[in-house]
């Protein structure tokens, strides 16, 4: 990596973390008796699950300004998933486009694509999204599920809280406090597919004082061996496995304050739709260390976070004869303080900073990076006892760079990368209960979405005839947010309804190619913002019990996406469509049933017929994809031993399905036996 | 005679229709059955009472105001209701049941005072009782909230609503964790 960065990215984690040990040693004489959030008694008490993810305060999802699904450790077991994204399939207005056995693109409110961007994804508050392309690939994810408390997902634009990404939504993984929960438990599994897997979840107190939770996984299997649509046939496909683990402490340093630290590391190996459209062979690699001190004082709930996160991934393409060797580094570190003002007031101030940096492949010798400042705030006002108004505003310096070697007739010089962005983002919600049974949520957002490093630079691609790279010009799309929900409970009936109507207007989306530049040394094909989109939909929820035993929900989403994309971009030609490839119709229904030894649930997914992007001769183009309904389901008993066993099984219907305009997927059937201890 | 026939049977419906409800409707001074869920999530609430005293039974005491006709029999169920939860960190609670007649001169050291429904008619006394014993009160009877005798509010119904009286928390010495006092309404 070149050393001649500019100073103003060049911003030492050292120096970071002094000025984070100064902040805290100015807090630390005014601290009283104090706890971190204790999720697990929260949530015991409320009879609800507790979030900070909408505006960095602790509130009951009932309570929430947003639009928000919180998928409880429970429904993840009886969810019958093997991994997260098989876990998210069931979550109402959740979209899905499963490529392969391990590899599923994952977005909120349509907009799903290869390689999606616009979902941040988090575990505990730490990025898994990656940088480089600017998506999440969850096969690398080091979580095992049974490290999981909650999964929160937030639809719509949150990057006020979150910053920059969080811009069709937010998904945090909260897995348990090891301080707070007792989580111990082993599991192995074996189905179709070739699939083994394994692992393994412990936690061990030291006194009252500290206590750590090691967890542990790892699975192997095949791919689905359906054919490969001819235009996506660019390699063969290879064994899959992936391992990851976790390690997670946290010591008590007083009553009130609490010092984390945890670190983790993933590999998987799996076949992988890109942006264009082709599988490829990919090599996803992760590690992290992560510190994280919290503590309560009399000027609120202070908390302050550094990490660093390492991929290394390696993406073979297959018949284009190159790998790309994406090597990222993102440095975060955040300060915030929650605190009340009076009765009525809770208020959160935060400063972060992270940088990300990545070499250039396949041509090496320079990397670009991004750094961002950033400053935010949070009101959340209590206005009466049944009206709350929360504005949340954040703003961004956004500086990126390029260091190192210029190829020959490069279209540009390190000098271009030399920009500032000042980008604002909000997020506004009042929420009017009139009755303990009624809510009304009114809100609105704005969020931004960075683009990805190989879209800025890091990608050095030259093929026969032309090159491809990044380019420093890209603006970041901006998506604006609107929305109006109401929940109604009918506790005498169990009944919960919750609707809601958005609309969302996405500025300045970016396609990863399209715009060409004729150099000396040739043609590059550079990324480029190709236009608008406008989405306008409707989310229907309605769950409840039944008998006792019974437990039932479903989920209804229609919407309509309108592009308005240059002429040289419509119908797919950069590889990026949403108003076609978006499902007008997404319904997902559960039935479960469970006694005290066993339980059974059963999942319909059903979507309307849409289109999928192909290659068609150096462009994409659509392809339709007929509507589709699948079923998943799970049964399960538990032995007074702790033990458990559980089959369970995805697609269950037909033994392939055409889902995607990719391979079609198999039926899948697995069998589990876990021991809780 | 018909309409006489008819006449009689509407009156004997009449008079069947009060006789059934005054037969189901309890005696307008007796007290509704108490609530486990209502205590269930009392009790839960002390695991962010931060100033609870550490390492010993928490005590509760159960006032009942005693011109209330089922009030003592409804304190009993309390009482045993109670001493079969469990307190932060499993932590044993041992619950007495108190008339608001004797809490002026109860000996006792709870940790936590419940009210059932009535004694908040008896919020001068309670709050002295406050003051004296440094005892947190806990009611489910929305009345106290106006008389201003809860410290806090725990009802447990549509969903679980908890109402702080900070002014009253700090008589009381009662100190929350800041994540519970961001979570609930408070006056």
């Amino acid at each position: 990596m070149n050393s001649s960065s500019p100073s103003l990215l060049r911003v030492n984690p050292l120096t970071c973390l002094r000025w984070i040990a100064a902040l805290v040693l100015a807090v630390l004489p005014s601290l009283l008796h104090g706890q971190a959030i204790d999720y697990g008694a929260l949530e015991q008490l409320f009879k609800e699950p507790v979030t900070t993810s909408v505006n960095g305060s602790p509130q009951r999802v009932s309570d929430v300004p947003a639009t928000m699904e919180i998928i409880t450790a429970d429904e993840i077991r009886r969810s019958g998933a093997k991994d997260i994204a098989g876990v998210l399939r069931h979550v109402g207005g959740v979209d899905t486009l499963e490529w392969g056995n391990d590899n599923i693109d994952i977005s909120v409110r349509g907009y799903d694509q290869a390689v999606p961007a616009r979902l941040l994804v988090l575990v505990d508050g730490r990025q898994v999204y990656q940088d480089d392309y600017g998506y999440t690939p969850w096969s690398s994810i080091p979580v095992e599920l049974g490290m999981i408390r909650q999964i929160e997902v937030i639809k719509g634009p949150n990057t006020a809280i979150f910053g920059f990404n969080a811009a069709g939504g937010v998904i945090n993984i909260i897995t348990y406090n090891p301080l707070y929960d007792n989580v111990n438990s082993v599991s192995t599994t074996g189905g179709t597919q070739g699939l083994a897997a394994g692992s393994a979840v412990a936690t061990h107190h030291f006194g009252n004082r500290a206590a750590m939770r090691l967890s542990a996984g790892g699975d192997s299997n095949n791919d689905f061996s359906t054919p490969i649509p001819a235009s996506e046939d660019t390699t063969s496909r290879l064994h899959q496995y992936r391992d990851s683990a976790d390690i997670d402490t946290v010591i008590r340093l007083s009553g009130s304050m609490l010092l984390n630290f945890e670190a983790t590391h993933s590999d998987a190996k799996l076949n992988e739709m890109t942006p264009s459209y082709q599988l490829s062979n990919s090599l996803h690699g992760t590690d992290s260390v992560k510190a994280q001190l919290t503590a309560e004082s009399r000027f609120g709930l202070f908390r302050a976070t550094v990490y660093n996160n390492w991929s290394r991934d390696a993406v073979n393409l297959g018949s284009i004869g190159q790998v790309l060797h994406l090597d990222e580094r993102l440095t975060v570190a955040e300060i915030e303080n929650i605190f009340k003002l009076g009765s009525h007031h809770i208020l959160r101030a935060a400063i972060d900073y992270r940088y990300a940096v990545e070499d250039t492949t396949p041509t090496t010798g320079a990397n670009v990076q991004n750094s961002v400042t950033a400053g935010s705030g949070m009101w959340d006002w209590t206005i009466n006892p049944k009206v709350s108004l929360t504005n949340a505003l954040r703003f961004d310096r956004l500086a990126v760079g390029r260091d190192g070697y210029i190829p020959p007739g490069f279209p540009f010089t390190n000098a271009d990368w030399e920009q500032v962005l000042l980008p604002i983002s909000f997020n506004s919600g009042l929420v009017w209960r009139p009755s303990p049974a009624n809510a009304l949520r009114i809100m609105a957002g704005r969020g931004n979405q960075l683009p990805g490093l190989t879209d800025t630079g890091a990608l050095i691609l030259n093929l026969q005839g032309y090159s491809i790279t990044g380019t420093p010009l890209l603006k970041p799309t901006g998506v604006t947010n609107f929305e109006i929900g109401w929940d109604r409970a009918m506790a005498s009936h169990g009944l919960l309804f919750r609707g809601d109507a958005f609309y969302q207007q996405s500025e300045d989306i970016r396609a990863a190619t399209g715009a060409f530049v004729q150099t000396t040394a040739g043609l590059y094909n550079l990324p480029l913002n190709i236009g608008n989109s406008d989405a306008y939909g409707l989310e229907l929820g309605l769950k409840g019990g039944l008998l006792r035993n019974y437990r039932w929900s479903v989920d209804y989403r229609p919407e309509l996406i309108r592009d308005h994309f240059i002429p040289s971009a419509q119908n797919g030609a950069d590889f990026i469509d949403y108003q076609h490839t978006t499902p007008v119709h997404l319904l997902k229904a559960n039935l479960g049933w469970a006694n005290k030894a066993c339980e059974f649930d059963g999942y319909l997914h059903y979507q309307s017929g849409a289109s999928g992007i192909q290659v068609v001769g150096f462009a994409g183009g659509l392809t339709p994809v007929a509507g589709f309904a699948s079923v998943d389901a799970r049964f399960a008993c538990s032995a007074p031993n702790r033990l458990t066993w559980a089959v369970s099984g995805q697609n269950l219907t037909q033994p392939t399905q055409q889902q995607t305009v990719g391979p079609a997927v198999e039926r899948r059937v697995l069998g589990t036996l876990s021991f809780h201890f | 005679m018909v309409f006489k026939q008819h006449d009689f049977s509407l009156l004997k419906l009449v008079l069947t229709f009060l006789g059934l409800l005054l037969g189901v409707v309890p005696c307008a001074n007796a007290a509704d059955p108490i609530s486990i869920d209502n205590l269930q999530a009392a009790v839960q609430t002390l695991n962010f009472l931060e100033s609870l005293p550490k390492e010993r039974p928490i005590n509760v005491a159960v006032i009942y105001a005693s011109e209330i006709a089922n009030s003592q029999q409804l304190a009993a169920e309390a009482v045993k209701a109670i001493g079969t939860m469990h307190g932060p960190n499993k932590r044993e609670v041992k619950a007495v049941g108190i008339s608001i007649d004797d809490l002026s001169h109860y000996a006792g050291h709870p940790d936590v005072m419940y009210l059932l429904i009535g004694a908040s008619n008896h919020s001068d006394a309670i709050v002295t009782a406050i003051r004296r014993l440094r005892a947190l009160s806990i009611s489910d009877d929305p009345a106290c909230e106006t008389t201003k005798c809860c410290v806090l509010l725990v009802r447990s119904a549509q969903r679980v609503d908890i109402t702080l009286n900070s002014a009253l928390a700090d008589i009381a010495g009662a100190r929350f964790s800041l994540v519970f006092m961001m979570v609930v309404k408070r006056t």
